[in-house]
């Protein structure tokens, strides 16, 4: 049957990572991917804004200054890891970085705005009980995207 | 080959898609981007339905009116239909597509079986905003395919649903 010429299906793949194990694994599957697309890829962290009364360690004893500082640091190298990896793969790739309260809508927020068709993610975060539950942000990002969302073990 | 989706790879990244259904609009939406993606990709299909017999609580009289033989054909012939509607979506696709019919009480341990038992390495599913993932994959059953799915699941929420 005589098929018409259809578009890529996923031009550009959003990476949300926070930096954690099963973050890494789910950006080596998304550029891996990518890569198979002829896609490019969006490495994206989320930072929490800083809180005077918080169980976060890099919160707890330190000043709102000292924090945004780790928080960029720890934010700028978790990116680094992803750029590594499209750079290794051939894969064209942007860096993004906020301060969010809810990482789940920055997400998505960020996905519209740099034109993503695909959100690849791990299903849980580094605080996440291993193969119990869904991260809570996976989860909320899966109920409000209307971008298709990959999710990776 | 400057169109990369035209022309599948020798050997694709995901060779197996399994496409549960339950025969909703949620799950067509998820089926047809299932089919699409297969033809693009060069993957094969595995299309599942899950027949899940209700639970009989009734008062000794009224069960004895039930004839369960009837209902588990109705769920069977049911899931069967589900099932033809995908492999007709994939046949018009060119894509190669193995039917399922299983009997389980729980959609999610169905669905994680068939993917192990047919090599799987990726699943589509349709999600429904806040209301949870379709009616097959409501609720605890999604967090427990996304929580136990040795490979990667692909959600996709139908356009036009709000959270």
């Amino acid at each position: 049957m005589e098929q018409p010429p259809q578009p890529p299906l996923y031009r550009r793949i959003l990476l949300p990572t926070d930096g954690g194990e099963a973050s890494q694994r789910a950006i080596l599957a998304g550029v891996e991917f990518a890569r198979d697309l002829r896609a490019d890829v969006v490495g994206f962290v989320a930072t929490p804004a800083f809180r005077v009364l918080s169980t976060d360690p890099d919160m707890v004893g330190h000043s709102a200054g000292q924090y945004d500082d780790a928080s960029r640091e720890r934010a700028r190298r978790t990116l680094a890891d992803v750029e590594a990896a499209a750079h290794d793969a051939g894969v064209p790739c942007l860096l993004e970085q906020t301060v969010a309260d809810n990482p789940w809508e920055a997400i998505i927020e960020t996905a519209q705005r740099l034109g993503c068709d695909l959100i690849v993610m791990a299903s849980h975060g580094r605080r996440g009980i291993k193969s119990l539950l869904l991260g809570s942000e996976t989860q909320k990002v899966l109920v409000h995207s209307n971008i298709p969302v990959l999710v990776h073990r | 080959m400057s169109d990369p989706v035209s022309t599948p790879t020798s050997r694709p990244l995901y060779k197996r898609i399994l496409v549960p259904t339950d025969g909703s609009d949620v799950s067509a939406a998820a089926e047809h981007a299932a089919v699409e993606f297969a033809r693009a990709h060069g993957s094969e299909i595995v299309a599942l339905s899950v027949a899940q017999p209700y639970p009989v609580y009734v008062a000794a009289e009224a069960a004895m009116a039930v004839d369960p033989g009837l209902d588990l054909e109705a769920l069977r012939d049911q899931a069967e239909r589900n099932v033809r509607r995908v492999s007709a979506a994939a046949a018009g696709a060119g894509v190669a597509c193995t039917p399922l019919t299983v009997f389980s009480h729980s959609a999610s341990d169905a669905i994680l079986d068939s993917a192990r038992d047919h090599g799987c390495d990726l699943i589509f599913m349709g999600s429904h905003g806040r209301r949870g993932l379709s009616r097959l994959l409501a609720g605890s059953e999604t967090q427990k395919v996304l929580a136990g799915a040795e490979v990667p699941v692909m959600v996709l929420r139908p356009k036009g649903t709000a959270p």
